[in-house]
């Protein structure tokens, strides 16, 4: 048994033997962080690059994620003991009005696979809602989903909320209509067209250790 | 005989309308509207008020399916226009809800204005094969108001006269909507006759029918508006990966809207409109130049007839954002098959982008492969007239037949498809002609019907009635 056997397991989207595997690790007395970072978020990591070449479909990578998910269970416990701290904490949404909820469970599901802490508020939020959320959980990102343009201003109305109150919590937005330009214009932090873009953009607007 | 296409066999239809049974009596519905629930409840489903979750035995589909009227018209407001389901008709509609345009005169990729809603509106009623209208795009730059809403059902009566689907989100605007209405087509019974307008309904996939729309449309009950059942499940991201159990998912959310809406109005008309596309595995995206899209559309047209419903039908997307060789195929391809499948009404011509991007050239483009497809399914004509062994023996070996009368007799009776699109000339005579784009044709088509077609004017006293609605409206906004 090794690091590399659940990197493995993640990578084959073995989502039963995960548990076994990451307990025997942490019997073994293997450091957590090393689990994590060379286990299950280094298989996450493979596994993107692996999707980002077209080698992996989307069904395939959020079975990686899901096993990845079933792993972290385990340590969960033992990482407030731990140095490791998880990516960051993002309130996920479709905004008010809007009911499509196919990409945003997307960007969620990725970005959960990537070691970040999902809150997800659903669909037809209140800009009140992702605020309070933002602010409960001092998350370090927001994303929102719209694939309205009559939905789209709710965007800007959340954005508004949360920088006029100082919050340092990023905004990120996406979905079909939605362009960089828009996210411009209404001041967000970012704009990502796709799942593994939303990725990349909460990566860098939320700096590892 | 036609050409004859056919991607499930009886016994197919069979188990998937058992498999649906199933479903809908052990996994059930989540019911978010109250109304929704309440009828379903009266009606004899299980419903749990808890979870939403509403199972509904064979028997109450069954029953509801046999209140569903299979005799329909959708009426209109010129004559001759009307609609009459399960007549061996198929007409077009435009496709629905771009949010942004290729301009036609710059080529510049914009938001979607009201101006250019009102252009593609015009141009659907000047095209004979639109039966029925669907809003292109949306007016990015009107706000959602009453007052904007009553301006907007005017013009749409006022340029489209034929008929109208014409779905909205909140239910104040019904009232509104009613008023309208009954200035141009005439009193309540008048409408319940002729149903000049229907309406659109999407439940959620997997298995969800929401509150604010169908309360909206809810608050329409007792005008016998007839609606349009159209979830839109992405197989393999909102419905299971296979073609068979989108079908049976699909036909599941139809089935269970069918249901809620006999239980509140019987007899209500209703048409079977599901859209069963696929996702691109790649991105989780809708796959919207996917050839399986238009294998389940036949499958759902199909599906459809098996219960006798008037059919709505999908066609036409590409995956490209721009008229294109790309776009061409697909649509081509997307065209074809479900066309061969005959529904009563076909959308939808002139988006592209996964129906994102409006673009009138492209809705020129589409009418084109909308006509060779009904041509295609033509099939070889066998009628007597049709068999010319005498011509062949007068001919005899080593003659032609160009100057036979039966040959000039065929052209004219739609043996040939003489097309007035696209490229059909020798290539001098192309240089000659100066090589013109089909993109520059097709502009230059739109430009014609925009520039000379008039639309159906309303009478002085229905301006005026009309006026005064709008007037009150505004100052409700
Ligand atoms: C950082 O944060 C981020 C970052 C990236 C983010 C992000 C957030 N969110 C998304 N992304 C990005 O990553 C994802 C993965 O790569 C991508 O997410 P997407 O969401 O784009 O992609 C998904 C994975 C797959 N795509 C989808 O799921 C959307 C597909 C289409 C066909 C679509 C569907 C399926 C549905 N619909 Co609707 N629907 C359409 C869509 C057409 C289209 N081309 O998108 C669209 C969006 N719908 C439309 C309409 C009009 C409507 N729909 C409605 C309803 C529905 C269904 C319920 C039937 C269903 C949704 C089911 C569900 N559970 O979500 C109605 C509205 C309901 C409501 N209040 O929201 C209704 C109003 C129809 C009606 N009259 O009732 C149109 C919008 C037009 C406009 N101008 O705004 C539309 C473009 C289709 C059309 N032309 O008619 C990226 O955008």
């Amino acid at each position: 048994m090794s690091v590399q056997d659940i990197f493995n397991a993640i990578n084959e989207f073995r989502d039963t033997e995960i548990v076994n595997l990451v307990q025997a690790e942490v019997d073994a007395g293997t450091d957590i962080s090393e689990i994590l970072d060379n286990g299950l978020i280094g298989a996450m990591d493979e596994v993107g690059k692996k999707f980002g070449e077209g080698l992996l479909f989307v069904p395939e990578m959020l079975m990686a994620a899901q096993t990845m998910k079933a792993g972290l269970e385990v340590i969960r416990p033992l990482l407030a003991d731990s140095d490791t701290k998880p990516r960051g904490t993002v309130i996920i949404g479709t905004v008010k009005g809007d009911l499509h909820d196919i990409g945003k469970n997307l960007v969620a599901m990725m970005l959960e696979g990537a070691g970040f802490t999902i809150i997800d508020l659903g669909v037809d939020v209140e800009p009140q809602a992702f605020f309070d959320a933002a602010k409960e959980n001092s998350a370090e990102l927001v994303a929102m989903s719209a694939l309205l343009t009559t939905t789209m201003p709710a965007m800007e109305e959340a954005v508004k909320l949360i920088k006029d109150a100082g919050l340092p919590t990023k905004m990120v937005i996406g979905g079909a209509p939605v362009t960089q330009a828009y996210a411009d214009k209404i001041s967000a932090d970012g704009y990502s067209a796709d799942a593994p873009g939303a990725v990349e953009l909460a990566r860098s607007l939320i700096p590892g250790d | 005989m036609k050409t004859h296409l056919q991607v499930l066999s009886k016994e197919e239809c069979d188990k998937i309308h058992e498999r649906t049974l199933y479903v809908l009596s052990h996994v059930g519905v989540k019911v978010d509207t109250a109304k929704g629930r309440a009828f379903l409840k009266k009606a004899g489903a299980d419903v749990d008020e808890n979870t939403h979750i509403v199972k509904i035995s064979p028997d109450l589909v069954e029953s509801s399916l046999k209140q569903v009227p299979r005799d329909l018209t959708l009426g209109a407001r010129r004559s001759g226009a009307d609609l009459k389901m399960n007549n061996g008709n198929c007409v077009l509609c435009m496709d629905g809800e771009a949010s942004v345009i290729i301009d036609r005169k710059t080529g510049e990729r914009r938001p979607s204005t009201f101006n250019d809603w009102l252009e593609g509106t015009r141009i659907g009623d000047a095209i004979d094969d639109f039966g029925m209208y669907w809003g292109l795009c949306e007016a990015t730059d009107k706000e959602d108001t009453v007052g904007n809403y009553v301006n907007h059902l005017r013009y749409l009566f006022g340029n489209f006269s034929k008929h109208v689907q014409d779905p909205f989100d909140t239910a104040d605007k019904a009232l509104w909507l009613l008023e309208v209405l009954q200035v141009i087509f005439g009193d309540k019974e008048a409408i319940k006759k002729h149903h000049p307008f229907s309406f659109l309904l999407c439940p959620q996939s997997p298995l969800m029918i929401d509150e604010q729309y169908t309360d909206a449309y809810l608050e329409l009950l007792g005008w016998d508006i007839p609606v349009a059942i159209m979830p839109m499940m992405l197989m393999g991201a909102t419905s299971p990966g296979s073609m068979v159990s989108t079908i049976v998912q699909g036909n599941s959310e139809v089935m269970a809207m069918i249901c809620l809406l006999q239980a509140a109005s019987p007899g209500l008309p209703v048409l079977y409109a599901p859209i069963l596309s696929i996702m691109d595995p790649r991105t989780g995206r809708l796959y919207a130049g996917a050839i399986e899209n238009s294998i389940m559309s036949s499958a759902q047209v199909e599906m459809g007839r098996y219960y006798g419903l008037p059919v709505e039908g999908t066609a036409y997307n590409t995956d490209q954002y721009e008229p294109s060789i790309q776009a061409g195929y697909e649509r081509a391809l997307n065209g074809i098959l479900p066309t061969l499948s005959w529904p009563d009404i076909m959308i939808a011509p002139g988006l592209l982008g996964g129906s994102m991007v409006m673009s009138l050239e492209q809705m020129i483009i589409d009418i084109e492969i909308f006509r060779l497809s009904k041509h295609a399914r033509r099939g070889v004509v066998t009628d007597d007239d049709n068999w010319l062994e005498d011509v062949i023996a007068k001919t005899g070996p080593g003659g032609n037949y160009l100057m036979e009368m039966s040959t000039a007799k065929a052209i004219r009776s739609g043996e040939w498809y003489v097309s007035d699109f696209g490229m059909h000339d020798s290539y001098e005579n192309w240089i000659a002609a100066g090589k013109k784009p089909l993109m520059e044709e097709a502009a230059e088509k739109v430009a014609d019907l925009l520039n000379n077609y008039e639309p159906m004017p309303f009478t002085d006293d229905q301006n005026g009635e009309l006026d005064k609605i709008q007037k009150r409206a505004e100052q409700n906004s």
